[in-house]
């Protein structure tokens, strides 16, 4: 075929611009360490990513929602296990004062104790997690709990409401976090307890005492089985907690290896990438040195 | 006597032909790099012999014509594909710009700003009495509607300069169709004694081609040597010495003044490029776009306006509520939604009516920002894709299922092939007409080593004539010696 001489610089023109393009193309890829910087690069593989990296944050915000359920359910453990004790403690001294018949002024100080105790567990019903009560349901601006006198009868009243508090999981999943105070304290009947019993040792009425300390051994119990309660959610989160990590390190990997340049194949190509190159600017030098016009 | 001048005659028509031979080789390599030049060559011929004793005798040389090697058919396969380069570069890079807008894979993208907003309403499901976990929440919807805004004034921005480009486009038309209508008449009166016009030619096809370049023309040459052009879509644009003009008002393109829009006939090229992306490509974005803010107002609204306020208020918008039909965006309609979408006036600097609560308006209730929080993983979500197609005359719209994310990272994706796709077709197209113009050079090219051997051809036929004189030079004087 017959070659024009514009033909040949066209042809070694494009070739250099096509090789300097692909050879820009692997330099950003080497530069900015990442395979595709926009979707056009490869669109597949960046939908992939922008899936993963939703998931990723998706995960990460999961991860931050498990941090409140477990400040929720530590503050409940700890809570729950000192009015167990407390009540165990409220059913020694009724166990004790059971036994016979006390001294005015060993039955005063026990009344005096209980007193007390009802004073302690009210003011663990009325716990707060940053400015807010845990225990009064969707109330958590007022203390749940109060005290009340009317007609000489005390009664210990609850202000919350019956909701309880969600924590968000998983997509599809949430977490009783914290449960309402009529669930916690009030089904427990210590606060009546721990009243009546307070009375029944006052007016030294010994069947009355018996009575109260196997509700109160009741109470006891039946905060024992919130604290595992909550146990069983804690450690339902720390399994969550487990999965998220992997899964988060799972994902970050999968993107990394989406996303990220594998060096020592990106070097190799640029390297080949500019050997043509080379090659190229080599090659137009020779070709103008060509010509009929040196033999004449 | 006689003879002797003959060949004198004859060797002064050599030396007359090897210098025509020689100014047309010189015209070659002066042009060996112009753009559009078809190399020429001088024909020479016998002269016609005349009759001497029943003997027929040649008298010399003469140059018949001077030609040009033209391949119509390969130049016409270049235009065509000029046309079709230019209409995909113009894409391809307003496509690149497209996505650079997105930037997707960078920061404070669309994406990551709408996971973000969710995020946000998780932070106020694990804290709902919170003042700090409710502003949060408004800023990170105000950078969300921030993104939508921007996005779509963006993407209008493309069509307004579109518009512009099309305005500035028409000029350049016009001045090309008018030149190739002048050119039509100096060929027809230069060709009218039997020689070719050959550089005009030259010059006529370098505007076709450039033409071709604007928009997808085909062309006929009649039996004068004039072309008529036309667009592919059969639109009079050339005949004879005549170019009708266009011209770009109110978002139409006239011709020759008469307000009946014709863009429908230009295809391909530049000006089929920006029509395309005018009235199918940007359009189809805006509408998706729409469509996500307008679902997300929708979804977000309809919970929010049946959750509670701290204050225990309720049937308070989150978003700017959408307005009454038959203005957009409506319930129905969600055109327009992306540049509406804002935050409402009752939460707009009122963290505290943010409707976080379920059943009440207690600051414990978090139960409505749980819902909301959903929406992100709610694959049940139903979700119109628009196609816009022929110029935006055909707008069709499917549904799709999946979650905002699923909807919006599809979109990302059709947007990436898309451009991957313009790109793939503008190399293609690229380094066919790299071939092509090869091949047209085969035959058109100047070749400078063929140039320069036709030169030393010539300047031995030269030489030689004038030796023919020198001889006959001394053949006169033995003449002039005899008595």
């Amino acid at each position: 075929m017959r070659v024009a001489t514009q033909s040949l610089y066209r042809g070694i023109q494009q070739n250099i611009l096509r090789l300097s393009s692909e050879l820009k193309k692997i330099e950003d890829k080497v530069s900015s360490g990442k395979n595709f910087n926009r979707p056009s690069d490869n669109p597949v593989a960046v939908v992939n990513s922008l899936g993963l990296r939703g998931t990723l944050a998706r995960i990460e915000q999961y991860q931050k929602n498990l941090q409140t359920g477990n400040q929720w359910l530590d503050m409940n453990e700890t809570v729950l296990e000192q009015v167990s004790s407390l009540a165990a403690r409220a059913q020694d001294i009724a166990l004790q004062l059971s036994s016979g018949t006390q001294t005015a002024e060993v039955r005063a100080a026990a009344v005096s104790e209980i007193d007390h105790l009802l004073g302690e567990a009210i003011g663990l019903g009325n716990t707060q997690l940053n400015g807010k009560y845990i225990f009064g349901g969707y109330r958590t601006a007022i203390p749940p709990f109060a005290r009340s006198v009317s007609g000489g009868i005390e009664s210990v009243y609850y202000q919350g409401d019956g909701n309880d508090f969600q924590v968000r999981i998983g997509p599809n999943e949430t977490i009783t976090a914290g449960k309402n105070g009529e669930t916690v304290f009030m089904d427990s009947n210590l606060f009546a307890g721990l009243l009546d019993l307070k009375q029944a040792i006052a007016d030294n009425d010994q069947t009355a005492i018996e009575e109260q300390s196997t509700i109160l051994q009741e109470a006891t119990d039946y905060f024992n089985a919130q604290v595992s309660d909550v146990g069983i959610r804690q450690s339902r989160l720390k399994i969550k907690g487990e999965i998220f990590g992997q899964f988060n390190l799972q994902l970050q990997n999968q993107v990394d290896d989406l996303e990220n340049v594998d060096y020592s194949q990106a070097i190799l190509e640029l390297k080949e990438k500019q050997t043509a190159y080379e090659v190229a600017l080599a090659a137009a030098a020779k070709i103008s040195e060509v010509s009929l016009l040196n033999y004449l | 006597m006689q003879v002797i001048s003959t060949i004198l005659n004859i060797a002064q028509g050599a030396l007359q032909a090897s210098q025509m031979a020689m100014q047309t080789i010189s015209h070659n390599i002066a042009n060996v790099n112009t753009p559009g030049y078809t190399r020429q060559k001088a024909v020479l011929e016998p002269q016609s012999p005349y009759t001497l004793d029943r003997l027929k005798f040649g008298l010399g040389v003469k140059v018949d014509s001077v030609v040009q090697f033209f391949d119509a058919f390969t130049t016409r396969t270049i235009h065509q594909n000029t046309s079709t380069l230019k209409e995909y570069e113009t894409k391809a890079s307003v496509l690149s710009y497209v996505e650079s807008l997105w930037n997707e894979m960078g920061g404070s993208s669309l994406g990551q700003t709408l996971g973000e907003f969710w995020n946000a309403w998780q932070g106020v499901a694990n804290n709902p009495g919170g003042m700090t976990e409710r502003a949060a929440l408004l800023e990170k919807s105000k950078i969300l509607t921030q993104r939508f805004n921007s996005l779509s004034n963006e993407l209008e921005g493309i069509e307004r300069n579109m518009k512009t480009n099309l305005q500035m486009g028409m000029e350049e038309f016009n001045q090309i169709t008018k030149e190739i209508a002048n050119l039509n008449e100096r060929i027809l009166a230069a060709e009218s004694s039997p020689t070719t016009a050959n550089d005009l030619r030259d010059q006529r096809n370098r505007l076709l081609e450039e033409l071709s370049g604007w928009v997808d023309i085909s062309y006929l040459e009649d039996s004068n040597g004039m072309v008529m052009v036309q667009t592919s879509e059969g639109m009079l644009l050339v005949n004879g010495n005549r170019n009708w003009d266009l011209s770009f008002e109110e978002n139409s393109i006239y011709r020759n003044g008469v307000p009946s829009d014709v863009s429908e006939e230009l295809t391909g090229g530049e000006l089929g490029g920006w029509l395309d992306i005018r009235d199918e490509i940007i359009p189809q974005y805006a509408a998706n776009l729409d469509e996500l803010a307008g679902t997300l107002i929708q979804q977000v609204n309809t919970l929010h306006t049946a959750g509670y306020a701290l204050s225990g208020s309720t049937g308070v918008s989150f978003f700017q509520d959408f307005l009454t039909p038959p203005s957009v965006p409506s319930a129905a309609d969600f055109r327009g939604a992306a540049a509406y979408i804002s935050l409402s006036s009752d939460v707009l600097g009122h963290p505290e009516n943010i409707a976080a609560g379920g059943v009440s308006g207690e600051p414990g209730d978090n139960e409505n920002a749980l819902n909301i929080a959903a929406i992100q993983t709610d694959g049940t979500l139903t979700i119109r894709k628009w196609a816009i197609e022929d110029r935006g005359r055909s707008l069709t719209s499917s549904l799709e299922t999946g979650t905002l994310d699923d909807y919006y990272q599809s979109r990302i994706g059709e947007m990436g092939i898309l451009s991957e796709e313009m790109n793939e077709n503008q190399d293609f197209v690229q380094s066919l007409l790299t071939r092509l113009e090869e091949v047209r050079d085969s035959v058109s090219g100047v070749n400078l080593d063929e140039e320069l051997t036709e030169m030393m051809k010539a300047q031995h036929a030269y030489e030689a004539a004038s030796k023919i004189i020198a001889v006959v030079d001394e053949m006169l004087q033995s003449l002039m010696q005899l008595r």
